[in-house]
Order: structure tokens, then C-alpha cells, then sequence
């Protein structure tokens, strides 16, 4: 199997050679590029084409969610992991939401950030505690409505798996609880990550008609 | 030169094996310990003498009144404070500059 390319993105220079030079000891992974912020990280993406970004969440110039948008609208097959320090930071689901697959807290263990660079690359979609709480309540919120679409809501058991995450529950005991593979959990979380981006896709373009910045109400309001 | 032993004090597990992972590579650093809180960290200076402390500034080694005394009464040792908040290398009491690179690291622990 070839190597992981990944292209790291991050501020911190210390923090950020010191991924490198972890990752670099792993044999199914490869840095291709670093980059400071996100204008450097769109502009090396392009050239290197990754497999996957690991970005931070805040950084000066174009920060971690301005990023992700660009980079999942022009390069959608790019795989996008946020670091981050803190896990209620609110701009780190807005970048989930916006197509970032996941994210690491920077006071996790490296096997951790092995584990998840992995799981990503299978099409894995981890998501973790308060994570999967903004993303119930989220899908529990009233729809804002006008619509035309309709966006697909949770399963239950979609639900069901959620709940799992936010008391802490690992993939295997995830499975246990509900009787499933833990392959079968996997599949709900993509499941799931995917009709988070549809919503907030459609709720964008909602409110983009809305706001008057396309469509009709655009022409009216010059 | 004998080889400088380092102590790194960090919360943020990433970033403290990230530092390993960068310093020790030859013979000039060793890194002998790596604690998380503050009551290890106490000790370990004690107990690991180090010649070095690196001091992640950003977590919860920020204000520790008892490491910070224990520090002061040791002046074998060397504390430099770094955060994941700025790019600074902090030499305890003495300077501050600004890191652009790995080298610029390795440069201000060569001095000690």
C-alpha cells in the first residue's frame, strides 16, 4: 500500500516540526509539504496534491475554517484532520461541518494522531464527544425552513450511535451496546458526517439566496 | 561537550514527543523525562537533575507557583518556556527571541 502523502499546516513551528519528525518515523505515511498558514497551505495543495491536510483550527492570515472551505470546493478529494487545543472551539465543528472529516486535540498521544491519520485514510470518519453533541443538537434544531430540498435527518440508529459517542463510548463498545459490527458503526459515522455536509451545504446556499448574494434577490438588490 | 539532559514539562502530548522526536536524535541532548503535571514535575526535577527544562507555558504548567520556586532555588538548572501560542523561546529570566526554525531552538540549548 502506498504512503499516506500529507501536507501539514500549522503556525506553531515547533509544534509543527515536531509532527514532521514523528511522522517521518512512520512507514505508511510521508510529509509532501508544510505550509504557515492557509493561503500557503491552498497555494502547496495545489502543487502537491495530498492525500490529506492536517491543519490547525487557528492560525493568522487564513485561518484553519476559511481553508477548509476553500480547499473542499476547489480539491474535494483532499481529506482535511483539524488540530486543534481545544475541542469547544466553536470554528472547529463550523470546519467539520464544513467538510474537515475530523480532529485531534493537541494533548492526545501520537498514537493517536497514528490512529486517526489512518482511519481517515480508509474512509474512516472519527468522531468524538463533544463533536457528536453539536452534531445531535445540530440535526435537533428546528430546519430554518425555504428550503427546497430536503435535508435528510439522522436515523435512529444513526441517533443511537451519537449518543454512544457523547458518553464515551469506544467503536467496539459502540457495537456491543447496539448489537452491530463495529464495521456496521464505521458506516453509520460516515453516514452521518455526510449528511452533516449536505445540511450545511444547503443551509449555505439557503442562505446565500436569502442575503441577496445570488440568485434573483442579487439582481434586484444592485 | 557532554550530552545535555533535558527535561520537557508539557500537557500537550503531541507537542512534548514532537520535541523528543526533533532533540533526540544525536549525542548532544537527551531527553530524560517527560511529565504532565505539575506534582511529577516537582519531582523530577529533584530526582532527574537536569540540566535543562523546557517548559510548555500554555497549559497548565502555566502558573505553578511551587515549580517556579523550585526552579528559582536550583541555578544548575536552565528553564526555557515555550507556548503553543506564540512562536518565542522564552530563556527564564535572562531573554526572549523568536523561533523561525528548528535550528534556532538547538542554537539557544547549545549555549547552556
Amino acid at each position: 500500500m502506498e504512503a499516506l502523502r500529507i501536507l501539514l499546516v500549522d503556525d506553531h513551528v515547533l509544534f509543527r516540526k515536531g509532527i514532521a519528525s514523528l511522522i517521518y518515523g512512520r512507514q505508511n505515511m510521508t510529509i509532501v509539504g508544510e505550509a504557515e498558514d492557509g493561503v500557503e497551505a491552498v497555494t502547496i495543495a495545489r502543487q502537491t496534491k495530498p492525500d490529506l491536510i492536517l491543519m490547525d483550527v487557528n492560525m493568522p492570515r487564513q485561518d484553519g475554517l476559511e481553508t477548509v472551505k476553500i480547499i473542499k470546493k476547489e480539491m474535494p478529494e483532499i481529506d482535511i484532520v483539524m488540530l486543534t487545543v481545544s475541542d469547544d472551539d466553536n470554528d472547529l465543528f463550523e470546519a467539520v461541518k464544513n467538510g474537515a472529516k475530523g480532529y485531534l486535540l493537541k494533548n492526545l498521544e501520537p498514537q493517536e494522531l497514528y490512529k486517526m491519520l489512518e482511519g481517515v485514510a480508509q474512509g474512516e470518519s472519527p468522531i468524538s464527544g463533544v463533536m457528536a453533541t453539536k452534531i445531535l443538537q445540530e440535526f435537533r434544531q428546528p430546519d430554518k425552513g425555504d428550503a427546497d430540498e430536503e435535508v435528510d435527518e439522522l436515523t435512529p440508529r444513526e441517533v443511537d450511535v451519537l449518543e454512544q459517542i457523547v458518553t464515551g463510548a469506544t467503536n467496539k463498545e459502540i457495537a456491543k451496546a447496539l448489537y452491530i459490527t463495529e464495521n456496521t458503526v464505521k458506516i453509520h459515522l460516515r453516514n452521518i458526517l455526510e449528511k452533516l455536509h449536505v445540511k450545511n451545504r444547503i443551509q449555505a446556499a439557503v442562505h446565500a439566496v436569502r442575503e441577496g448574494l445570488v440568485g434573483d434577490s442579487a439582481e434586484e438588490k444592485k | 561537550m557532554a550530552t545535555r539532559r533535558i527535561l520537557v514539562l508539557s500537557d500537550h502530548l503531541m507537542f512534548a514527543h514532537g520535541l523528543e522526536s526533533l532533540l533526540d536524535q544525536g549525542n548532544e541532548f537527551q531527553i530524560v523525562g517527560q511529565e504532565t503535571n505539575i506534582e511529577r514535575a516537582v519531582e523530577q526535577v529533584r530526582a532527574l537533575q537536569p540540566d535543562i527544562v523546557i517548559m510548555d507555558r500554555s497549559g497548565l504548567f502555566k502558573d505553578s507557583p511551587e515549580l517556579q520556586r523550585i526552579l528559582e532555588a536550583r541555578s544548575d538548572v536552565n528553564v526555557i518556556g515555550v507556548s503553543l501560542h506564540d512562536n518565542n523561546l522564552h530563556i527564564y529570566k535572562a531573554s526572549q527571541r523568536p523561533v523561525e526554525g528548528v535550528d534556532d531552538l538547538i542554537e539557544v540549548l547549545s549555549q547552556i
